[in-house]
């Protein structure tokens, strides 16, 4: 990989981290607005929490590299 | 015949395929660590469950959204971090794990300095001071001790341990530090959020 392609791969990679915060930020405020509206919605809640896992342990934790038979090439 | 060559250390080409098999079972141990860790955590939820049902302390929402957020912007800077050693990249490296140790510290002293502080209950009161502390403590001393980790692998990175090609110990140190942060993601919603007001 030239420094170009690495540099390139790099942006790449810490554009997927800004969009994985936005995502973040966005449920984490809505988790806040959906407790404020309602007292019953613990059931939304959790889906909420669980959706912002699934983002977590596949973009910052990146659970594929555990299944996967090389090293990636970052 | 012995020559200065020969006592030099030898990395010979299949070094680099022998660190990728070590790293699929590091990667193995690491995660399995987490699920064990996960089963403690899972715990206190089920504490938190069974004893505060649909019920919950009046807690500052504020503070813990606060906190919250300062949480997952650790998991965004300890991901720049990480993908920046991942090219070689360690001024960026440098300055992400520092921002994140920051933010964790940060976060500890909302959670302990702050949020224990004006808690209106003490551990030893109820059911809800009992699950309170206890779901926070040990969550922080998970944070801590993330802290310390990052610490480490930081002065490791300064005195050259790591490559593009080998960063083990970074990535370890990141998956932990995320798993901390996914922990919270449930105890959030679980401590600040779910059931009615109880006062």
């Amino acid at each position: 990989m030239d420094l170009e392609q690495l540099e390139t791969s790099k942006k790449e990679k810490f554009s997927i981290g800004v969009t994985v915060l936005i995502l973040l930020a966005v449920l984490t405020i809505g988790e806040f607005g959906i407790a404020s509206v309602g007292r019953n919605l613990g059931t939304i809640l959790m889906l909420v929490a669980l959706l912002k896992t699934f983002f977590v342990v596949r973009d910052y934790m990146h659970i594929g590299r555990l299944f996967s038979e090389e090293e990636e090439t970052e | 015949m012995t020559t200065e060559m020969d006592s030099m250390p030898v990395r010979p080409a299949s070094d680099l395929a022998s660190y990728r098999h070590r790293l699929g079972i590091n990667r193995l141990g690491l995660w399995l660590f987490l699920l064990s860790d996960l089963f403690m955590f899972g715990g206190l939820m089920v504490a938190r469950a069974a004893l505060w049902g649909n019920t919950r302390p009046e807690l500052n929402m504020k503070l813990g959204l606060l906190v919250t957020s300062i949480l997952l912007a650790s998991s965004f800077f300890m991901n720049r971090a990480e993908t920046a050693m991942a090219h070689g990249d360690r001024k960026e490296f440098y300055r992400d794990i520092l921002v994140t140790m920051g933010l964790g510290l940060v976060f500890l002293v909302g959670v302990v300095g702050f949020e224990w502080r004006i808690a209106p209950f003490k551990p030893s009161d109820n059911v809800y001071g009992a699950v309170f502390y206890m779901m926070t403590g040990m969550h922080a001393l998970h944070v801590l001790s993330g802290i310390i980790f990052l610490g480490i692998v930081g002065n490791n990175a300064r005195r050259g341990h790591y490559s593009a090609e080998r960063y083990w110990a970074v990535e370890a140190a990141a998956v932990y530090w995320h798993f901390v942060d996914v922990v919270w993601i449930f105890f959030y919603p679980a401590l600040y959020l779910i059931g009615t007001v109880v006062k």
